[in-house]
């Protein structure tokens, strides 16, 4: 106790005893103070921080004495001055310019921290001030057109939608395709159908992550740099590193934001006049007389006085506003960060919002020179507003099925029922999901010597999350007052690590570093279910239920929990030889619960070694190069991301199995796979990064081959077996492509333009399939299929040819190529692909004086989209509304149009059914997006002292703002609701009523104090 | 301490915390609120439950889904009124392999069959069986085996008769618990395993079994088989055996509209329903039902007019009309208005009208008579005119296929009927020849359902596209 009491009385005492002293100002190149930044005495631990206005002093000094100062920042230049101190104090200014040196930033990597120089694998990092640029409704979408191969589909319109990300392509079908996703040390609870995809939304696992945590995100691609996560990083890893103090002082900052926002795009159906016309039109194209017999046996009375435009009643202006407040603190012994979090995140979507309110406070203490000490502690609370989407309603209905001659209203002011009407669930339907979250840790590190650290981390992920739906009288039509569900979600996921680093300077040439570790984690969900009627509201409303009444009604069950673990143990050997020369060896074993004890644990091995060539004499006569460094990299990296327990063959328990004839039952459930084991990738890489005059441009190439085999998959085996489906290792699957990405300082004077662009072209390939057909996996409804030969994700369609002029039938291929009137499924063929040929994003930012600006454009080349709702939309007329497209049809002989002619009888279509699936609604997925626009102004600081405000920036963020394509339904970058994890890996790019992203313009307020 | 001490202390530290984590019992974590294939049956009882289970999912087939379907293929049901492209599709007889209805009843068709397979795995390992326990489990798995391949075999192939080897292809037959992929057995071999199947269980199973199935439920489903085989003798022979049992034909004709705590004596095997929560009449309810709804599937006129030309006929009462006269006119059936039931497999009623209709075709009119006069006779009561004589002659047959489709219209018979009349009515002593259903052929392809897409495999053949029209 006595010496933590020293510390703070020697914190609070911390003033110079001496008067002779030096004194000085930073700035940076704009004379902008620069704040925190580090000076230190070289060969002393005299030091100072510099202050809100950028100054410092060092006092103590001896008069007379030439002393070396160091000057650092992160981000800057480190600058090494002489000052020659005399009988007065001493007054120097130091101007700070930007670091630009792409080989000094610091990554992460698993389990620890690199200088890029050192770094062997594919490494890509994002920081916090791109993060914050881009107000996104979850964190990863900030990721999209930032990083060379990491394609991100950000989720749709919908409040807290989840996007698809996908690194290098994806190596997988059945077991789950999205990276690891590792927040400052434990990889997180990422389930995405905890909720299925109730109200055709999937659970976002990522949304109650705060954006204004995040200090950098660390996306690792290589198996040099995946394999230190073996099981678990064959689809990338993503690590996630949240803020901390790293300045002594304290400060306070603010930053927020208001905005609205509206859809990229938003359908035109046909109005009543319309929609009542060419029903007609297809009924007598039908052959029928008189008029046609409408949907819903509405009168024609009725439908010519009903013209409700069920579009603009579903959607609107959403408001969205977010504010932070940081605090953070540091002194010798203690830095401390706190932040809290509240926004408010209107959809476009009338009644639905995401609230956000978080908190986190993470804390390093130095307790002693070997021993160290770290905490996270995060709370974050969201809360969803739901409403129906896609094929469960709204603004899926006003698409589909919500006709114009339906009103909302009937005369007598009740709701009409007499037909599908949004407007009525969404004004009466209550629903809700709420996400309370927990993430928390600490970890030790203890200095054993000064080349050997012991480090221990424990980590704690609480996710609890309950739905709650509340259904009135009114919407029911029931003869109680209301009925409401609950279902609620607990999980519980931890981890520890034990890890010994041991860094030795064999020499001035050779280093050498060790790092053994052990890692567990366990996770647990536990579920409930309760129901019950006559309640007045939700279970949300604790005095809601109305028991004393024979229309109460409650059931409740508990779901089976669900458990896994992982036992890792890992390695990792590095070496630097001169400062040019690195090698990294690593090596993970895996245990997983998900495995028999026969195919338990899986071994993970890597290496690489990287060369920076510009340490080398002949390269120093090359001056225009001021960094080459060359990389190669292979290792094996594996995947457990299936259910927990498909190696079990199981019976149903009598205890909760329906009974017959009063008896109970007992069934078997599922089929088991006691082999089950391992979908594990070999991966090459090699890359190269290079810096051109003085690394004023500097650019990075990389090529990589991905192998992977006893690929996880869900087959669906014969029915006439008893069973649909059982998990198995089959196949393989390749990916191998080229990402190119590069950095340009085009002005760098008080007018600055960078641009940073990258590119990436990924060939996916499935290679085999085992014994099995293309239809033993499918992606859901979507249509798509494994087919060996093609990649992931194939859209297998029958052709569609044209239309034929003289009947205005539409003319389709067959398995031979031969034109046929008829559909027919076997005809089907691989006709497209969901994952695009390429991806990138471009962006320019300007500077001049106090202004800034940024733009960025992402770009999707090739790949397909299939626009599954069109069939219905633009198709065989139903009691689907249509698009204003089918003005662009067939009506007479000769007609050349874009659609059939219309028709009430599917046989028109050559097929039974009016939903087939065909090329007719197989689009080009290109598109390039101005994805964020933000125009900046920095406050001068003069204007702000007066105010005791440190720096000050205002800003206005546009995002989504324009669309090119040549795609002609709503919105080109489309992530849907998925039934599992085969379609999400299969069944991106398919749109079925789904939402269209959302066009956001945002004011943003940036102050420090 | 020194260093180096310190340094084998703390690895010493770090390595026995790995050992310690590093146990196999960390991993090994099972599913709960399930049993393990290996514990779930290991006793006589555990036995009885898993048996069970195969009448349960049965009678979860048997609840109006297979009615259905063949009520969809038939000439008395009219496009369904929800347009469910599904049942659109199987009513339009063209179905092809993504419709998840027909893929789903094919599936569901062979689950209790994989249970009765997985039972064999059992019968030598469980202590406690008694030799009289595994002949009756026995003969009751073959029962329902021989029930599930039966139903299979009328929907997905072409019928018996269809070929006059009948070695078109039928379906696969599941004689052991596996999930290989096998080919298509021919009818005629499906037919020769059900009718295997049968005989087992009429070998075996007791002569009463309360609701389960016993020896007279087997010989009815046994003459049934027949009766499509166009094996008239075989059929008579135990059709005789089955309605000398306890046996009597109810006075109501609301077979499906009582509350059905019980059987009723008609019965000679259904599936019960015990309460409202133990419905096993839920998708007749749900399709047919039109007192609370507008029905998914309704009557085509035709069916209705037969019903109702007779003023004097009760069986009116079981069907109805919509909205008459007007230009949304439309019929529905009344059989299944009521909360739940149960539904009945094969009752005396529909013995009646088979051995009328044997008997008619081998002559034997009295008999034919005498049964078809028990149907008569509750249909019309009071009225002795409609009553058949033996006066008929081959004219009675006609009577007789009539009352047949007077009876069972929406119970799932029609179909069947009509294709047994296809192939074999032309050697009728009432000879019928270029029978169609709902101006299709008796034989076109779109009778027989497409197989669902997962079953296909190189071995796999699939039936014939192009529908029947």
């Amino acid at each position: 106790m006595k010496r933590y009491l020293l510390l703070i009385f020697t914190l609070l005492c911390s003033t110079s005893m001496y008067a002779q002293s030096i004194r000085g100002k930073i700035t940076d190149p704009t004379k902008e103070p620069v704040i925190g930044a580090g000076v230190v005495i070289e060969g002393t631990n005299i030091a100072a921080v510099t202050d809100a206005l950028g100054n410092f002093s060092i006092g103590k000094l001896q008069p007379n004495t030439k002393y070396k100062l160091k000057v650092s920042m992160l981000g800057f230049q480190t600058i090494y001055r002489e000052v020659q101190t005399n009988s007065t104090d001493v007054s120097v200014s130091f101007t700070m310019r930007e670091d630009t040196k792409q080989l000094e930033d610091v990554v992460v990597v698993g389990y620890g921290t690199k200088v890029k120089r050192e770094v062997t694998g594919a490494i890509s990092k994002i920081s916090a001030k791109e993060l914050n640029d881009l107000p996104v409704p979850s964190f990863e979408s900030a990721l999209q057109a930032k990083l060379p191969g990491v394609q991100v589909t950000t989720g749709s319109g919908a409040a807290g939608s989840a996007s698809v990300i996908r690194i290098r392509g994806i190596s997988s079908i059945s077991a789950g395709g999205d990276p690891l996703y590792v927040i400052d040390g434990i990889p997180i609870t990422q389930d995405y159908f905890l909720n299925g995809n109730a109200g055709a939304l999937n659970n976002n696992p990522l949304s109650s992550i705060n954006p204004d945590d995040i200090e950098s995100i660390d996306v690792l691609k290589d198996a040099a740099a995946t394999a230190i996560y073996g099981s678990r990083g064959a689809n990338g890893v993503i690590i996630v590193t949240t803020k901390r103090a790293n300045k002594n002082g304290t400060s306070f900052s603010y930053n927020g934001s208001i905005g609205v926002a509206t859809a990229t795009a938003l359908p035109n159906m046909l109005n009543s006049e319309q929609y009542l016309q060419l029903y007609q039109e297809a009924h007598e194209n039908d052959g029928g007389v008189g008029l046609a017999r409408l949907p819903n046996n509405i009168s024609w009375d009725d439908a010519r006085k009903t013209n409700t435009d069920w579009v603009d009643l579903t959607t609107q202006t959403g408001i969205k506003h977010r504010h932070n407040v940081s605090m953070t603190y540091g002194n010798k012994y203690v830095s401390l960060l706190a932040n809290m979090s509240y926004g408010k995140d209107e959809s476009y979507l009338v009644g639905n919002r995401f609230d956000q309110t978080a908190f986190r406070i993470n804390g390093d203490y130095r307790i002693s020179k070997k021993l160290k000490m770290t905490s996270t502690s995060s709370y974050s609370n969201g809360l969803n507003k739901r409403v129906n989407t896609a094929w469960a309603g709204g603004l899926g209905s006003a698409m589909s099925t919500a006709l114009p001659i339906f009103p909302v209203y009937n005369p007598d002011g009740t709701y009409f029922t007499g037909g599908d009407n949004p407007v009525r669930i969404q004004e009466l339907k209550k629903w809700q999901t709420v996400e309370n979250r927990f993430l928390n840790g600490i970890g030790v590190d203890y200095n054993l010597t000064d080349e050997l650290v012991l480090s221990a981390k424990g980590n704690y992920d609480y996710m609890n999350l309950v739905d709650d739906q509340y259904d009135p009288q009114l919407l029911l039509n029931s003869t109680h007052i209301g009925s409401a569900t609950r279902n609620s979600r607990i999980t519980k996921n931890y981890n520890y690590n034990l890890q010994l680093n041991y860094t030795y300077k064999i020499n001035a040439s050779n280093k050498l570093s060790v790092m053994v570790g052990h890692e567990y984690q366990n996770s647990l969900t536990e579920g409930k279910f309760k129901t019950a009627t006559n309640m007045g509201n939700g279970f949300y409303d604790g005095e809601a239920k109305v028991e004393d009444s024979a229309l109460y009604t409650y059931f409740s069950s508990e779901n089976s929990p669900e458990q896994w673990a992982f036992v890792g143990y890992y390695t990792r050997l590095s070496y630097g030889y001169n400062n040019k020369i690195f090698m990294d060896a690593t090596f993970r074993t895996d245990g997983s619960s998900r495995f028999g004890a026969n195919n338990r644990y899986g071994y993970f091995p890597a290496a690489a070694i990287s060369w920076l060539l510009t340490e080398e004499e002949f390269m120093k006569k090359i001056p225009v190069i001021s960094t080459a460094k060359a990389r190669v990299s292979y290792g094996k990296s594996g995947n457990a991301n299936i259910p927990n327990y498909e190696r079990f063959g199981t019976y149903a328990n009598p205890n909760s199995t329906p009974n017959y004839n009063g008896t109970g039952t007992t069934f078997p459930t599922r089929l088991d796979n006691p082999n089950l084991r391992w979908e594990t990738s070999w991966t090459f890489n090699t890359g190269i990064d290079v810096g051109l005059w003085s690394d004023r441009v500097t650019f990075t190439l990389e090529y990589y081959d991905r192998r992977t085999s006893d690929v996880l998959m869900q087959l669906a085996v014969p029915p006439s077996s008893g069973f649909s489906s059982y998990w198995d290792n089959v196949g393989s699957i390749t990916n191998n492509g080229v990402e190119f990405s590069f950095v340009t300082r085009n002005i760098d004077r008080e007018f600055k333009w960078t641009t940073n662009f990258n590119i990436a072209r990924n060939l996916n390939e499935i290679t085999s399939i085992g014994k099995y057909s293309e239809d033993a996996v499918s992606g859901g409804t979507n249509d798509t299929r494994v087919v060996v030969g093609q990649p992931v994700g194939t859209n297998f369609l029958v052709r569609y040819s044209h239309i034929d002029a003289a009947t205005g039938r539409p003319v389709y291929l067959d398995i031979n190529g031969v034109e046929t009137f008829n559909w027919d499924p076997k005809d089907r063929v691989a006709v497209g692909a969901v994952l695009p040929d390429a991806i990138g994003g471009i962006t320019n930012t300007f500077s001049y004086k106090n202004w800034d600006m940024s733009v960025l454009f992402n770009f999707v080349l090739g790949g397909d989209i299939y626009e599954s709702s069109a069939k219905r939309q633009l198709g065989v007329v139903t009691n689907w509304n249509m698009r204003t497209d089918i003005f662009d049809r067939w009506q007479q002989p000769g007609d050349n149009a874009a659609f059939p002619r219309l028709t009430l009888e599917t046989a028109t279509y050559g097929s039974p059914t009016p939903w087939i699936n065909t090329t007719m609604w197989l689009h080009d997925g290109t598109f390039a997006r101005l994805r964020n626009l933000t125009i900046g102004y920095r406050i001068p600081k003069a204007k702000l002292q007066k105010l005791k405000i440190e720096s000050a920036r205002i800003s206005f963020i546009g995002t989504n703002l324009l669309t090119f394509t040549k795609y002609t339904g709503l919105d080109p970058e489309i992530a849907r609701d998925f039934e599992n994890s085969t379609d999400r890996n299969m069944s991106s790019n398919i749109t079925y009523l789904t939402p269209p992203q959302q066009k956001s313009y945002n004011l943003q307020v940036n102050i420090t104090f | 301490m020194n260093t180096y001490k310190k340094i084998f202390y703390i690895s010493s530290l770090l390595i026995g915390s790995i050992g310690l984590s590093s146990c196999e019992k960390m991993l090994e974590i099972k599913p709960e609120g399930v049993l393990l294939a290996d514990e779930a049956v290991t006793t006589p009882e555990d036995m009885q439950k898993l048996l069970n289970s195969c009448y349960d999912a049965l009678a979860n087939q048997y609840n109006g889904t297979v009615q259905l379907f063949g009520d969809l293929l038939s000439d008395d049901i009219e496009k369904p009124f929800d347009g469910n492209e599904f049942r659109t599709e199987i009513w339009s007889r063209n179905t092809n392999f993504f419709n998840s209805d027909v893929g789903g009843l094919y599936g569901r068709l062979y689950i209790p069959v994989y249970r009765v397979n997985s039972m064999d795995g059992f019968y030598d390992k469980i202590a406690g069986l008694t030799e009289a326990d595994i002949k009756r489990m026995k003969a009751e798995g073959r029962f329902i085996r021989a029930i599930c391949h039966y139903e299979a075999v009328k929907l997905w192939a072409q019928p018996y008769g269809y070929t006059s080897d009948n070695s078109h292809p039928g379906v696969p037959i599941r004689d052991k618990a596996s999930q290989e992929p096998i080919q298509r057995s021919s009818v005629a071999a499906v037919y020769d395993f059900v009718i295997a199947d049968l005989q087992y269980a009429i070998a075996n199973l007791p002569s009463t079994n309360g609701n389960y199935a016993d020896v007279n439920a087997a010989k009815a489903v046994l003459a049934d088989v027949y009766f499509n085989m166009n094996k008239l003798a075989e059929c008579r022979t135990l059709l005789d055996e089955v309605m000398a049992g306890p046996y009597t034909l109810s006075d109501s004709i609301d077979r499906f509209n009582q509350n059905l705590t019980g059987i009723s004596n008609e019965f000679v095997f259904s599936f019960i329903s015990n309460n409202a929560n133990d419905n096993r009449g839920g998708q007749f309810i749900d399709r047919y039902r039109s007192d609370t709804k507008v029905p998914d599937v309704g009557l085509r006129k035709e069916i209705y007019d037969l019903i109702t030309s007779d003023t004097t006929d009760i069986r009116a009462r079981l069907v109805g009309v919509v909205n008459e006269g007007q230009a949304n006119e439309f019929f529905v059936s009344k059989k299944f208005n009521n909360d739940y039931f149960g539904s009945a497999y094969i009752t005396l009623t529909k013995l009646l009208l088979m051995r009328a209709e044997v008997a008619a075709e081998t002559g034997d009119l009295s008999t034919a008579v005498t049964d078809i006069n028990k149907i008569i006779k509750r249909a019309y009561p009071g009225n002795t005119a409609k009553e058949a004589t033996t006066a008929l002659g081959a004219d009675l047959l006609v009577l007789i296929r009539e009352e047949r489709r007077k009876e069972l219209f929406c119970e799932g018979d029609r179909t069947y009927y009509m294709k047994r009349l296809g192939a074999f009515g032309s050697s009728s002593v009432k000879p019928v020849t270029g029978v169609t259903i709902r101006s299709a052929p008796w034989n076109c392809p779109g009778l027989a359902l497409q197989f669902p897409s997962t079953e296909v495999t190189s071995v796999f053949i699939l039936n014939e596209t192009g529908g029947c029209n």
